[in-house]
């Protein structure tokens, strides 16, 4: 205990001496307050309720024929965070940190690794932490290599799933700094954080949720997103204020972690502008190759725009190795270069 | 048996319950309201499902749960006075310290003021705190680490451990 905390206990100690000594009576207590604030509280929650749903119906009065936005797209996340998502999983992560969804190649430092792809494509010598990593959040399959793996951990439980936990700051793989992990068996995921400080990997470890559609609306699985009627058939995304949402997924196909969620975005009005124009700007698919089954796709994007007027569409992407799709469901448009993936990537990784 | 058996450990183990109630509370009126709450809480428990393997454990994560919906139910309505045992600083500068410190933990969230209670007071491994409070060992390990920070951060405070 350092100087701080002995001060802290004998001050406890202290005050400890100056509680009533009872004797307390086993009987129903009389003095409290509590229910009439359980009935304001009540109360309160009735008029809130009724002045929502009231708001509900009258922004439906000038409905669009797309979809009702159900989606919050302003998640509760502290300054200097951003929310990251892998599947099941939500949490916190510096909004420093950029996302690519492979190890391959290089040592990670400083971003969120996403890792979707198939770990006999990746020897474990390059799932390896630079030697000074600054900050890195590690998503990856449980049973996966991953340079977590040498970290002792004791059990312990998250939203009521079962989860291994532990910390370390001489680890190997880990370069320097404090690293901790969290595997999460049951949902097939591990994540492991570096940073140069506990603070840190304690507020991104104790940030994690398990959750079936994350703070912006992302599905945790591609095939169980929200759907919404199609959108027009003349342009891909229609004109208007909105705000765009990108939901990563992997191309993983097994299950249980097939097609599952590796990005969460969320776009500001003028990067969604520039978004819709790049979109927009396409030619119509005749071949629809991707969206047909004829060109493998490498991974999936569902973007959902929220309008001001409460409606919401979603496009679906398939990045395929030559060509890219988009469609509204109406309308398929195709991108024979990799402009739409980059300007995604760049303007989420702003973000 | 299960008021048997709470009654015997009220009478084993109920200065120790309020004197947790009251490092949580600050309040001598406020902390026997607290466990007497608390037991009354568990006494139902204990009739419909039996006592527990660890009684004194059980009851007092029942104070801290209850301390902790309390603090959510009455902070709108709740005005916080005078907090006993701060107004009258003791010449000693050691004593001093310990004053300042008292008011300070009263100005951390009932949360923090929580773990940093369980684990400097009733000395419990972060593990327990965890399953006491209701929330990740990760999460127990910020919410002391934030509050050891904040305390440190206070000027007068710094004052004092820089002089130390």
């Amino acid at each position: 205990m350092d100087r701080l905390e002995t001060l802290l206990a004998q001050t406890l100690n202290d005050q400890a001496d100056r509680a009533p000594t009872g004797p307390v009576p086993l009987v129903e207590p009389t003095r409290r307050t509590r229910s009439t604030i359980v009935v304001a509280a009540a109360v309160f929650t009735v008029i809130t309720v009724a002045v929502v749903v009231a708001a509900v119906h009258l922004s439906g009065s000038t409905s669009r024929s797309t979809h009702r936005s159900q989606a919050p797209i302003a998640p509760n996340v502290g300054e200097g965070f951003r929310l990251a998502s892998y599947g099941s999983v939500s949490l916190h992560v510096p909004s420093s940190l950029a996302t690519r969804t492979s190890p391959c190649g290089s040592p990670a430092s400083n971003e969120v690794i996403a890792f979707e792809g198939n770990a006999l494509l990746c020897s474990e010598a390059t799932n390896r932490l630079a030697s000074d990593p600054g900050t890195v959040v590690w998503f990856s399959s449980t049973g996966q290599a991953t340079p977590y793996a040498g970290i002792p951990t004791s059990p312990e439980q998250i939203d009521g799933h079962a989860a291994e936990s532990g910390y370390a700051t001489d680890q190997p793989d880990l370069g320097t700094g404090i690293s901790g992990v969290v595997v999460l068996p049951d949902q097939h995921i591990t994540v492991g954080v570096t940073a140069p400080t506990q603070d840190v990997v304690d507020e991104v470890l104790s940030s994690i949720t398990i959750t079936d559609v994350d703070p912006f609306g992302c599905a945790a699985n591609r095939h169980s997103a929200m759907t919404t009627p199609p959108g027009p058939a003349d342009v891909l995304v229609p004109a208007g204020q909105a705000i765009a949402i990108r939901c990563e997924y992997s191309s993983q196909t097994d299950s249980p972690v097939g097609n599952r969620l590796i990005g969460s975005y969320r776009l500001d009005p003028a990067d969604t502008d520039r978004l819709t124009t790049a979109l927009n700007a396409l030619i119509p698919d005749p071949c629809q190759c991707v969206h047909g089954g004829t060109a493998a796709p490498g991974h999936a994007e569902v973007l959902y725009f929220h309008y001001s007027d409460g409606s919401t569409l979603r496009i679906d992407g398939a990045i395929g190795a030559n060509l890219d799709e988009y469609t509204n469901q109406a309308r398929t448009v195709a991108n024979f270069s990799s402009s739409i993936a980059q300007l995604l990537g760049q303007l989420t990784n702003e973000n | 048996v299960a008021d048997q058996e709470l009654e015997a450990l009220v009478r084993a183990h109920e200065a120790a319950l309020l004197r947790l109630a009251y490092l949580l509370c600050r309040d001598s009126g406020r902390a026997e309201d607290l466990v007497q709450d608390a037991l009354v809480r568990v006494l139902r428990r204990w009739r419909q499902v039996g006592v527990p393997d660890s009684p004194f454990g059980y009851v007092r994560k029942v104070v801290i749960t209850e301390y902790l919906a309390w603090r959510r139910l009455r902070s709108a309505t709740e005005r916080v006075g005078p907090v006993e045992g701060d107004e009258v600083p003791d010449p000693a500068a050691e004593v001093a310290d310990r004053v300042l410190m008292w008011r300070l933990l009263g100005e951390l969230s009932p949360r923090a003021r929580a773990v940093l209670v369980l684990r400097y007071y009733e000395q419990l491994p972060d593990a327990e705190i965890a399953a006491i409070v209701g929330c990740r060992l990760a999460t127990v390990r910020s919410i002391a680490a934030r509050a050891l920070h904040g305390l440190r951060a206070h000027p007068m405070l710094a004052e004092v451990l820089e002089e130390a």
